[in-house]
């Protein structure tokens, strides 16, 4: 068993096969040995211990030549209804995924961000994530029309 | 040792320290950019955005053109060259896969273009294709017959792993002896949509192909007995590990030479009747794993008998193929039209031992009762042991509806399937791990049946 202890220390027991899910967590246990010593924990430990037993992604597995080109974005129920979170929540899990080394957490994060890019418009996208529109009117008027000068809707 | 989370203050702030890594790895999983005609929405939300997915390679890698309806001037086709160029200079040293359509599939405007603009099409995708030879690992160009002397000018397809060439016409035989070098190039489709000659054909199919897939219009427009002799005259033929042929064209029955193909793994064919029996009847492959037959729908002009069922039995029986999957579309059709009687496919069958998966589509006038008593498995009579690796069962249009008994298709079932942790309900067969009906016409209690022993675990 692993001691794991959150950022406002709660602490969990979870068994090692199930945290070392995360490639970052594997490699630590496996340096500092048998330990007392508790690992703080951000929030994975319930999409862990669900995914417990399944076959861990290669390490290669995003250097395939046609990775990018054959990616979807399906999503198993269960990991919907658990990424069903707020904004903050999600970019947050995917920014532990990421550190920790959680590849398909990573990729569950990432395809529930595309799948909210999907189909709106650059405008609509601004208004969902509070991003800022700062292309200076001259740079979007060259650019942003140029590369919509093929655009069948244009 | 200690791994903090922190707090950001808004998902704004959150997502604004995202690495550039993680929002390409978003980027890749949005709709992928493939056209000029859509510009992907991510590229045109902010600077940062824009920045980091135009110097991500990766999201760069598919790119279609077909003709856009501005294309009216010389300054416009050099300008359209140059949106390509950018999209494709984007990759990198990546390989990309290019779809070329062609001038006529503008799918914007009903109004067919001009000459000139098909023209200056032609020019902008030719230069194109010739300027980044280097980069195609798939290639999808059209109309490659009016231009034969194009893809053969290119020195080199050094990543070119995949080339699908669409020809309308097919006049005169290519003049040029070599296909550009192509050290890499295993798969070929070509469609063709007359009667072609395989003189025109050869010179474009290189030594290293193993994947041969040709593509005609159905019908009579479909691939005649000389095409297909020249075909299996080739030395490539010898190597292929995939063929698909769509469709043979001919009525009447035609002797073809034997020939052996050693290495072919899977046999893709569709036909008429009589054109499907005469090439199955002239082959042995003792290599193969994967067979798909589909017959073409024709009535009466004198393609009609269970031949394919006959050359079916001939073909195993010359070749003992170790086959595995095994799919049949229209074939057995009852009463006047079928390719293989029920006879010659429990035939084929009983000596067929190593099938896995068995794939039927029908047309709703197969005779479901014997063929479905004939896949019953049961251990206690020999002649009826058969297909015992079958895993996977999949039916389209059967129908069982007017069987009162309506038990032979669960019996079917029951032989071959049990819920988990209970016995095998016969020794010395496979479990069927998955079952597809789509579209069949099954009674209710068959229905009701199937949905138990899907609650049951049943795929």
């Amino acid at each position: 068993m692993v001691t794991l202890v959150t950022s406002d220390n709660e602490k969990f027991n979870a068994e090692k096969e199930v945290v070392e899910r995360s490639v970052l967590i594997k490699n630590m246990l496996e340096d500092v040995g048998e330990s007392d010593q508790p690992i703080p924990l951000p929030m994975f430990l319930e999409y862990c211990e669900h995914h417990r037993g399944e076959p861990l992604p290669a390490p290669d597995a995003d250097t395939s030549q046609d990775d990018t080109r054959k990616r979807t974005t399906d999503i198993s129920e269960w990991d919907q209804k658990f990424i069903t979170v707020d904004q903050e929540m999600l970019f947050e899990i995917i920014l532990a995924a990421n550190y920790l080394d959680i590849k398909s957490l990573l990729d569950v994060g990432c395809k529930t961000v595309a799948n909210m890019i999907k189909g709106k418009t650059p405008e609509e996208i601004r208004k969902l994530f509070n991003i800022v529109n700062d292309f200076t009117p001259r740079r979007r008027c060259a650019q942003i029309k140029k590369e919509n000068e093929w655009a069948e809707d244009r | 040792m200690e791994i903090q989370s922190s707090r950001s203050p808004n998902a704004n702030e959150v997502l604004r320290i995202f690495p550039p890594e993680l929002l390409t790895r978003i980027f890749s999983y949005c709709s992928s950019p493939k056209t000029i005609a859509h510009p992907p929405n991510f590229t045109q939300t902010c600077a940062r955005w824009r920045a980091i997915a135009h110097s991500s390679p990766e999201l760069w890698r598919v790119i279609d053109i077909e003709l856009p309806p501005g294309l009216e001037t010389e300054a416009d086709s050099s300008r359209f060259e140059l949106a390509i160029t950018d999209w494709v200079l984007r990759s990198s040293d990546l390989s990309v896969d290019l779809t070329v359509y062609g001038a006529l599939f503008r799918n914007t405007d009903l109004n067919r273009p001009s000459e000139f603009q098909r023209d200056l099409y032609a020019k902008v995708y030719k230069n194109i294709v010739m300027k980044f030879s280097g980069k195609w690992r798939y290639l999808c160009t059209p109309y490659a017959w009016d231009i034969h002397d194009f893809l053969l000018d290119l020195k080199q397809l050094t990543a070119l792993e995949e080339l699908e060439m669409s020809a309308v016409t097919c006049e005169k035989p290519a003049t040029h002896e070599l296909f550009p070098e192509a050290p890499c190039l295993r798969k070929q489709s070509f469609e063709l949509s007359r009667n072609p000659s395989m003189a025109c054909l050869e010179k474009f199919i290189p030594s290293t192909i193993v994947d041969l897939n040709l593509l005609s219009a159905p019908g009579v427009f479909g691939f005649w007995s000389d095409f297909i002799q020249d075909l299996l005259k080739l030395d490539i033929t010898r190597h292929l590990t995939h063929l698909q042929l769509d469709s043979l064209g001919w009525l009447e029955p035609h002797h073809l030479p034997p020939v052996s193909l050693p290495e072919l793994v899977e046999f893709m064919l569709k036909g008429t009747i009589n054109a499907s029996g005469d090439l199955l009847g002239a082959l042995t492959l003792p290599s193969l794993r994967k067979l798909s037959l589909e017959t073409s729908h024709f009535r009466g002009n004198g393609d009609q008998g269970p031949k394919v069922g006959v050359a079916l039995v001939e073909l195993q029986r010359k070749s003992h193929f170790p086959l595995a999957s095994l799919s049949l579309t229209w074939m057995l059709e009852e009463p006047e039209n079928k390719a293989i009687s029920l006879d010659d496919f429990f035939q084929f069958l009983s000596s067929a031992v190593t099938i896995e998966r068995l794939h039927i589509h029908a047309d709703g006038r197969t005779d479901t009762y014997r063929l479905m008593e004939f896949l019953r498995y049961d251990e206690q009579l020999p002649g009826k042991q058969i297909l015992p690796h079958l895993t996977t069962f999949s039916a389209t249009s059967l129908t069982d509806s007017e069987d009162t008994s309506c038990s032979h298709f669960m019996d079917f079932v029951r032989s071959r399937w049990w819920p988990l942790n209970s016995a095998p309900g016969s020794s010395g067969v496979d479990k069927l791990q998955t079952l597809d009906i789509l579209a069949c016409d099954l009674n209710e209690m068959t229905k009701k049946e199937l949905e138990t022993c899907h609650d049951e675990g049943l795929k």
